[in-house]
């Protein structure tokens, strides 16, 4: 017996006369995701993409790496069987009881494209109906509300024969790189993953920035960061990651300017930094993992400082988020347990006792003036190296 | 590079890879086969069982090769940990992992654990540890060397002092980082169970010893398998391992030892004279361990910069933020725990390593410290 992934789109569908151009982009990032050596052949029809896996791959397997695509709202497993209806019957009733294990009652829905089988669709409900409960004795049928759906196509060349029960939610949203390029600034915190992979799912296409501080940085600290990429690459598709060294301009900072602004600036530079970088490569926004009120350099005061060191647009996605909502997401997403590795990372290095909580940009950049901005910024610049990130 | 983490594990002498690569091609049998090719590979376990034995001054029937100084240890202290001998156990609390998590472990099996703290300098004081047993202890496991902090513990004078409270207790001692480099002999300790490790003195990963006095013979079981290492570590032995680790027996030379120690009092001897560093150790220390903090740099800080250097020594507290702080350090309540660098000698270790590593730790500290 042959199986198949069927791919439901999501918001896509609302699409006009741009919907093809939607559509190829999810398959085409549904390929990259899966790769060649997983998938035979990709076919859509009337919003649904037919996925047919090379011979030997595990189907579970490959619909877990395609749920992870944007743009998907469900992918189902389906059987594939001849157009005979003992065959249907047998072997489809057999293929979906392992997916009938867990529920207690169902409904059987038909649906012809092919007007010349022999039977129409109430004929198939029924009889189908009657082979799932042979083989099921402990299921129920329930029209009204069914706790699962199965569905009986015949199509010009063959039937699927599929159950909802058998159904992976995706992630929905819109395919990575129909939404233009965005630049995130990554630690190795909870939060600025969770930040990229919102963001991508609205369609961007991810580069990211890290900073590091050697020697108060450590090189597991970068691979930490590494390992986060990746894992935002499951999602993304790969990216380039541009890896800034920061100490001296820490450094500076600490040396020149008043303890309580120490943070604050050095946001400010990053940003300034990032920017470079962004504009460098045609990306048209940075990104935070920011959120309201989180720590001191997160008060909407801080916040307005931060963002008048830049004129780039800055898409902050958890600003309305708790802690614990973003948790959510991370675990989900498979970041958490990678980012509460207790390295230290290039924002805890120096952290003022007293951080200012309601910054004046006159303040700051009074303070800022100790010290040459623009030397530091491009000094960054020159020293930054780049890492190619590919999902694992 | 230069490597001064030679307490984490230490490079593999070239003699030693030599001897295992002729034993992957030559004597590959099982040892426990009649034929041809199970005898050689036998034979090859006796020797090395000789090898073994005579630099420990024991007789061959007294060792048990293990996977290394982790398995030995458990095996040593759940063997001898017999409830109805007594539920009471005396160790210390700067014992390597494999002994604290297994004592934890009796613990929650209803074993009373006795654990030592350690003085200001890392000593442990014997008497403490005779005073703690009684004639409900059935065992005293005390390790040899420390090896975070190097001090060496008088284990003579613990055993001695335990059974003559207790005839009955069995002693333990952990001498994976003493093992080549100071005296170890079992019997002269008045030890009933040892163990060792081949990784520590340039021989493989994955084979340690556990000497076990002989007429021990109602240790419980804590592994079941075919019967080899009559029983008390069944499994097909790690023949190429074993050969590996007598080689590197055969290569230790007590006469690195003087020269060793001349590097370690070089470098600790400097670097204390720059001032704000702070030596955490006691005097009877082992000349290949060296643990100093260096105020106003964390350790993580000077590991990285040494790292960036091509230095590899080790932090006690290797963790960021100090949630993995040293529990040895803690325990001895040491002041500057954040800022502790062990560095580590082997004979490979030459003075112009110890020089440059002390120019490149100055060099951090006039940059780095705050």
């Amino acid at each position: 017996m042959r199986e198949i992934l069927l791919v439901k789109y999501g918001e896509i569908i609302l699409k006009g006369l741009n919907r093809n151009k939607f559509e190829d982009m999810l398959i085409g990032n549904i390929r990259r995701a899966a790769g060649d050596e997983w998938i035979a052949s990709v076919k859509k029809s009337q919003a649904i993409i037919y996925i047919t896996p090379c011979e030997g791959r595990d189907i579970d397997a490959l619909a877990t790496r395609i749920s992870k695509v944007f743009g998907i709202a469900s992918i189902t497993r389906a059987g594939v069987f001849e157009k005979d209806m003992d065959t249907i019957l047998e072997k489809g009733s057999e293929y979906l009881a392992p997916f009938m294990a867990n529920v207690k009652t169902f409904k059987v829905e038909a649906k012809r494209s092919d007007k010349k089988f022999p039977y129409n669709s109430p004929e198939i409900s029924r009889l189908m109906g009657g082979a799932i409960l042979s083989k099921c004795h402990y299921l129920k049928v329930n029209v009204n509300e069914p706790d699962a759906l199965v569905r009986v196509e015949i199509r010009d060349n063959e039937a699927y024969v599929f159950s909802d029960s058998a159904v992976i939610k995706g992630q929905g949203g819109m395919p990575v790189r129909s939404n233009g390029r965005a630049t995130l600034l990554i630690s190795g915190g909870i939060d600025s993953p969770v930040a990229g992979y919102m963001m991508a799912k609205r369609g961007v296409e991810l580069e990211a920035v890290h900073f590091t501080s050697p020697p108060y940085t450590s090189e597991l600290a970068k691979e930490k960061v590494v390992n986060l990429a990746k894992i935002i690459a499951q999602y993304t598709g790969g990216f380039t990651m541009y890896v800034v060294p920061f100490t001296e301009q820490q450094l500076a900072i600490r040396d020149n300017c008043p303890e309580e602004h120490l943070t604050i600036i050095m946001r400010r530079m990053m940003m300034k930094v990032t920017e470079k970088i962004a504009k460098r490569n045609k990306s048209m926004a940075l990104i935070t993992g920011e959120s309201l009120g989180q720590v001191a350099s997160q008060t909407i005061e801080a916040l307005s400082v931060t963002n008048a060191s830049t004129e780039m647009n800055v898409l902050r996605p958890l600003i309305g988020m708790d802690k614990e909502e973003i948790i959510q997401i991370a675990r989900r997403i498979g970041t958490f347990e990678t980012s509460i590795l207790p390295y230290e990372d290039c924002c805890t290095v120096f952290v003022p006792k007293h951080p200012t909580t309601r910054p004046k940009i006159e303040n700051i950049l009074k303070s800022e003036s100790k010290l040459d901005m623009d030397y530091w910024v491009e000094k960054a610049l020159n020293d930054t190296e780049w890492i190619r990130i590919e999902a694992e | 590079m230069i490597y001064l983490d030679n307490s984490a594990t230490t490079q593999i002498a070239p003699e030693v890879i030599e001897t295992m690569r002729e034993c992957m091609e030559n004597s590959w049998g099982n040892p426990s086969s009649t034929h041809a090719v199970g005898r050689a590979a036998a034979k090859l376990i006796k020797d090395a069982r000789k090898t073994v034995a005579d630099y420990l001054k024991c007789l061959p029937e007294e060792i048990y090769f293990t996977s290394g100084g982790t398995e030995s240890d458990n095996i040593a202290v759940l063997g001898a940990a017999n409830i109805k001998k007594g539920k009471k156990i005396v160790t210390t609390m700067v014992e390597h992992d494999a002994v604290v998590k297994v004592m934890t472990h009796l613990e929650n099996s209803g074993f009373e654990i006795v654990r030592i703290a350690p003085e200001a300098d890392g000593s442990i004081d014997p008497h403490k540890v005779i005073e703690a047993v009684d004639d409900k202890t059935c065992l005293v496991s005390v390790m040899h060397v420390n090896n975070e902090t190097g001090a060496i513990f008088d284990i003579e004078c613990i055993a001695n002092g335990a059974k003559m409270k207790n005839p009955r207790v069995l002693v333990h001692t952990d001498a994976v980082q003493s093992f080549g480099h100071i005296e170890t002999n079992p019997y002269k300790m008045g030890v009933d169970m040892m163990s060792i490790s081949s990784h520590k003195i340039h021989g493989p990963k994955g084979v340690g010893v556990l000497f076990i006095k002989k007429g021990i013979n109602d240790l419980k079981k804590s592994v079941f398998g075919g019967g080899q290492e009559k029983d008390i570590r069944p499994g097909t032995e790690n023949t190429f391992g074993i050969a590996g680790f007598a080689k590197a027996v055969e290569l230790i030379d007590q006469n690195e030892n003087e020269r060793i120690k001349s590097l370690r009092d070089k470098m600790k001897t400097e670097l204390l004279a720059l001032g704000r560093v702070h030596y955490n150790g006691c005097e009877n220390a082992s000349d290949y361990i060296l643990n100093l903090s260096f105020e106003g740099v964390r350790s993580e800080v000077m590991l990285n910069a040494l790292d960036s250097k091509g230095i590899c020594v080790s932090s006690a507290s290797a963790c960021a933020g100090g949630k993995h702080k040293s529990y040895v350090l803690a325990a001895m309540k040491a002041k500057f725990a954040d800022n502790a660098i062990r560095f580590s000698f082997s004979r490979y270790t030459t003075e112009n390593e110890v020089d440059a590593t002390i120019a490149a730790v100055k060099e951090v500290i006039k940059l780095f410290r705050r």
